[in-house]
């Protein structure tokens, strides 16, 4: 290994597909946010692969759960160096479903205090157990993610986007 | 030290969380270890929140240690039950209450006080946070 050089500037990028997501039958999410988490270890501090690793499993658990198109594919791709970390999660999904992810994007972007949305969803949800949205919430509130929905040639695009000032 | 109960969530043949009620002289220690992401976690902690609802309220308690340390992640479809364990404590047990954590870990520092309900001043005003170094 060399000794030179800061290792919190390493670039680092993996890209992974999965397709049919119907073929899915175990934790796809725990393992891909693990690996992912094992594999930024190398480079980056604790806090820094916790993020990808939070990520990762709420947004493909979120596709696992979600994604109607079973026959689709399923996207992830990962970029990290010295300036940010850029997580890309991607199904095909309707217009429709992806208009309603991107109303839920637009409350959570519009939050003034992201946390208080977050405490306040959670305490109101809490009577029915109900979920919907509390995993984005997190990325914003808990991870300092921002977070972007776009519709690209039939596939959902959720961009999580993390700036590594401070870090590396 | 004496257990009082515990739970355990199984995936894929593994255990993958356990919280473990112990009770060491007037000090009760709830340790929560592992990762909840499994879609119902209430499928596998639902025993263990009805026996510490029938256990606590026995115990002659004078404080106790909530200790996250070991729980590495918990996705959103685990808050619930996280808030339901707590509150069991908080309502069944008096005394302060220590509540252990990673020092630089986002979910333990961010929205672990938000499931503890830290915003309800009588909880506020027994609770103290250990941070400690990841492990």
């Amino acid at each position: 290994m060399s000794a030179g050089g800061n290792r919190t500037q390493t670039a680092v990028g993996a890209s992974i597909s999965i397709a049919p997501l119907d073929h899915v039958a175990g934790d796809v999410a725990g393992l891909l946010g693990n690996f992912l988490f094992d594999l930024l270890g190398m480079f980056y501090p604790r806090q820094i692969c916790s993020k990808a690793n939070v990520v990762v499993i709420e947004l493909v658990t979120n596709v696992m759960e979600h994604c109607s198109i079973r026959d689709g594919a399923l996207r992830v791709d990962l970029k990290i160096d010295g300036d940010e970390l850029m997580i890309t999660v991607a199904n095909p999904a309707s217009e429709d479903e992806f208009k309603a992810v991107r109303d839920r994007f637009t409350i959570i972007a519009n939050a003034e205090d992201p946390r208080k949305l977050l405490a306040d969803t959670v305490y109101r949800r809490r009577i029915d157990k109900a979920k919907g949205g509390l995993g984005l919430m997190r990325l914003t509130a808990e991870s300092k993610f921002k977070l972007t929905a776009e519709y690209e040639q039939g596939f959902l695009v959720v961009k999580a986007l993390f700036p590594m000032r401070g870090f590396a | 030290m004496k257990v009082l109960t515990y739970g355990e969530i199984m995936d894929g043949g593994l255990s993958v969380f356990h919280s473990v009620a112990k009770l060491d002289d007037h000090h009760l220690i709830l340790t929560f270890e592992g990762v909840i992401r499994v879609d119902n976690p209430y499928r596998y902690l639902h025993t263990y929140l009805e026996e510490l609802a029938k256990v606590l309220p026995r115990q002659s308690v004078t404080e106790t240690t909530m200790d996250f340390v070991k729980m590495r992640f918990c996705n959103s479809n685990g808050f619930y039950v996280i808030m339901d364990i707590v509150d069991a404590v908080y309502n069944l047990v008096p005394g302060r209450v220590t509540v252990r954590r990673i020092a630089d870990d986002d979910w333990q520092c961010e929205t672990l006080p938000i499931l503890l309900n830290l915003s309800e001043e009588h909880i506020a005003a027994r609770t103290n946070f250990e941070d400690v170094k990841a492990p």
